[in-house]
Parts: C-alpha cells; structure tokens; sequence
C-alpha cells in the first residue's frame, strides 16, 4: 500500500514536469527572438557573441521563464561597474530604434542587466541581457551537464522550484531564494544527501571540461560524458524513485543540513563548513577602508542575473557589514567563483520561516505523499526588514 | 558622463568597433575584441543534450519492453529514453518504478 502510493507521486512529479517544463517551440522561438536581437547589435559589436544563459538553456527552465543572455565583447573581464554599463546603454540606445522592441530598462546591479520587452508575437518572452560575464555559460554549461546526467534531477528541480514560488520564498527581491540556489541546492542533495549517490561531482570527475580556465567558446557541448571512475553506481542510485527523492530533499533540509555549519559546494561535492566559505577579505579594513578591500572574484554572482537585483547597489560587497551579511543564513558556494548565491537572505525573520516551510513540506509530504496538497501551501509570513 | 569616458573614451562613439585587430596595441586599457559570433551560435547546442537526454515515458508499460523498442520518436527524431548524459554507463535504463 505505500508503495503503490509512491508510485502515484512519482508519476505525479514527472507529469508536472511534462505539463511546465519549457518546450521546443518555445525554445526554437527565443532562439529566434535572440538572432533578430542580434541582428540589431552586431553593427555595433560586429564579433562579438550573444549566448542564451539561465534557465532556457540548462534544463532547468519552464514555459514561463524568461531568456538571460550574455553579450561576449572580449575574453577579459568587462569591469562591470562601469564598462558594461557603458556597452549596455549602446545597446539601448541601438535598440530603441526596432520596432519589435517594445522597452528597455537599465538595471544597475552587480551585474548591470538591461531587460528588455518585445512587442507581438514575442511579448510573453522578457529578455535580460548582460554585458561579458562569462561565468553565466561556464555555469550554464554545468548544470545542462547535471541537468542531463539522471533523469530524475529535472522532473525533481521542476517540483522544487513550484513548491518555493508558491511557499514565497524563491524570490530574491524578498531575500529569498534565487532559481539559481534553489537548482544548486538539489543537485547537492543527489550528490552527497542520499543514500545511493545520483550525481557525481562533475567539475572533479572532469577537470578540462569544466575548468574555469577554458575558452568558452571552446567549451564541449555536443559530446556526452565519457565514462570515468567516480562512485556512481547507477545499479544502488536507481533504487530510489523520484518520490523518494523529493521527501529526501525536503528532509535534509529541514531536519539534516546545519544551517549555522554548512555551506553547499557543488564545486567539491560536499557540505563544507561555512567558516571555509565565508572568509573575510584578506586586507585589514578600517572603520573607513572599505575601498582597499579586494572583491571577491566575483561581485557577478551566476547566471542567475536575479542574484544582482535584489540587492540595492549601496550594499557593495566592499562594506564590511554587507560581507558579513551576505553569508549570514544560507551559504551557497557559486561553482566558478567563490560567491554566496544565496546572499540574499540576509533576514533573520525570512530565513526562520523557509526553515519552517521545509518542516512543514517534509512531514505532509512524508505522511500524505499527495503532491496537489504540497502544492496547495500558503506563503510564508514573513516581513522583510530591509536591512 | 562620468561612466562614458572609461573603457571608450579613446573613440568617437561607435567609431573603435570596426577593425577590432588594430585596438590590441593601442587603447590604453589594453582592451581587444574577440570573435565570439560562432561560440555563441555553438553553445545552443546544449538543447540537443537536453532532448536527447529526456526519456518520454519513463513509467510507461513499453517502457519495460526491450530496447530496441526504446528508440521514441519525436519531431525532431534525437529523442531518446536513455536518459543520461553519460550514455555509455546509462545502459537500458531500470529505473525502479
């Protein structure tokens, strides 16, 4: 009888997934919708590349989401401060004279993003463009490369994601969780949170292809994995069903991670200890020498361009106090850089209630196995202090 | 503007991005644009991993059949229900349901 139970909310998990997932008509059509922006843009930037990051391109998307791109200049870091603010407002300016763009806004984050909104029949599609920051295609390219290795992570990701915006916590203007933390959260789970691993840690396993030192437009994205020795075996990982998998995951975290000790590190498969993770920045700061003080590799913090949004520009990762704050609750280590994905929760008040909310999840889901009462939760109440 | 006189100030606007090459030796960010028009065109080739790695029935009775049957057909043809970006270790999947 339990068993037979399972089975329902495993088929459920997949048939949700089918029913949302993004589909290849939409795809062809933001494809379509890039080159026509890019046909507008290489006068402009005649070399230059406009590669579909995020979501759209890394299994991960549904029928809803946006399209992310990166506009690649040059294989230097753009100082995204000023210079790719200066490439973005060319790009505005050039495209205000296209009748399919219907408007253009300047967001200044820590990747500056332009978002940019079309006219019929392209108006359900939002594009939010950044300017040469590379690391939104290494990491694209890694999760297509998780994303594709089982196929229970994407029907399990699909889920999860539903679950968070319906619970009010994927949101990082409400100092939630991003898309990008919560994609990065489950892919931990199947590393290192199971019994039987699902996921090998992909960056270890397969040093040259996932390298951070690789030319990405040499990056291999036609071959499958080739078969290494890593400690999958798909004969013990397949034992679990993608049921399983989805209390599993509201399991550990509610009741398994250690929020005050762990941190998540793809990069390294495995829990590591925040105090590895949240390191201050190596020059001594004064009460006013905040701008001696190095930024981290990447103020860029993914391919999730929402990462940069939430976060009001004076909270510059150069403050002190902002440092500080950005590892406060959840620490999620970005896989190429050594940023924090969730440093939006930085709210005390919001991160006691998604704690709960996984709680809460983990024991109606354990008991009732039913995934439409899952999915029929309230929003966190939370009120957000705006530190 | 302030932010307008960083990376381009050495050129009348629009003016620098038409022979790319010469810009190596002389702006004084040492600033060079590179091809990336084919890179860019090259990575949606990742949606054919997607497809190719989404099995189309994973619960299905004929799922279970034989392999040879395993070959789904779709609009594009490349579907496949062998489900695992590492083809080679993921033989015909059995996946417990």
């Amino acid at each position: 009888e339990p068993l037979s139970r399972m089975d329902v909310l495993s088929e459920k998990i997949w048939d949700y997934h089918n029913k949302v997932s993004q589909t290849d008509e939409m795809l062809q059509r933001k494809l379509h919708l890039r080159d026509m922006l890019y046909t507008a843009i290489s006068p402009v930037f005649p070399l230059s590349g406009l590669y579909v990051v995020g979501s759209s391109l890394n299994g991960f998307g549904n029928n809803s989401s946006d399209m992310d791109l990166c506009l690649m200049i040059t294989n230097k870091d753009l100082d995204q401060k000023n210079d790719a603010v200066v490439v973005l407002n060319l790009i505005l300016s050039t495209l205000q004279y296209e009748k399919f763009v219907a408007s253009q806004k300047l967001i200044l984050a820590k990747v500056p993003i332009l978002r940019i909104k079309f006219a019929a029949p392209f108006d359900d599609i939002t594009v939010d463009l950044n300017a040469n920051n590379s690391v939104a295609i290494r990491n694209t390219h890694l999760l297509c490369y998780y994303s594709s290795y089982d196929w229970r992570v994407r029907p399990l990701v699909s889920v999860v994601k539903e679950w968070a915006k319906r619970k009010g916590i994927n949101d990082a203007n409400k100092s939630s969780f991003t898309s990008y933390s919560l994609v990065l959260m489950v892919i931990h789970y199947l590393q290192c949170g199971t019994e039987a691993r699902v996921l090998p840690n992909l960056q270890q396993s397969y040093p040259t292809r996932f390298s951070n030192k690789v030319d990405v437009r040499t990056l291999n994205v036609t071959m499958p994995l080739e078969p290494v020795q890593d400690d999958i075996d798909p004969s013990l990982s397949e034992n679990t069903t993608l049921g399983e998998l989805l209390i599993g995951f509201l399991d550990y975290y509610a009741n398994e991670f250690n929020y005050d000790r762990d941190a998540i590190s793809i990069r390294q498969g495995k829990r590591v200890e925040r105090a590895a993770l949240a390191v201050r920045p190596k020059v001594h700061l004064s009460s006013e020498g905040e701008k001696e003080a190095p930024l981290p590799s990447s103020s860029a913090s993914s391919s999730s361009v929402h990462n940069g949004i939430g976060v009001p520009m004076h909270h510059s990762l150069s403050n002190p106090h902002f440092w500080r704050s950005q590892w406060r609750c959840v620490c999620i280590e970005e896989p190429f850089t050594n940023s924090n994905t969730a440093h939006s929760i930085y709210d005390e008040m919001v991160f006691g209630a998604i704690k709960e909310a996984f709680r809460e999840a983990h024991s109606e889901l354990q008991d009732n196995r039913d995934l439409d009462r899952l999915l029929e939760c309230e929003p966190i109440k939370a009120s957000t202090t705006n530190a | 503007s302030g932010a307008m006189s960083t990376l381009f100030n050495a050129y009348p606007q629009y003016g620098g991005f038409h022979q790319p090459a010469a810009h190596h030796h002389q702006t004084q960010h040492d600033f060079h644009f590179e091809n990336h028009a084919e890179g860019a065109k090259r990575f949606d080739n990742l949606a054919n991993l997607i497809r190719a790695t989404t099995p189309t029935d994973p619960f299905g009775a004929k799922f279970l059949k034989s392999t040879e049957k395993s070959q789904a057909t779709s609009p594009t043809g490349s579907r496949s229900r062998a489900s695992s970006a590492k083809e080679h270790k993921q033989a015909p999947p059995a996946w417990k349901m």
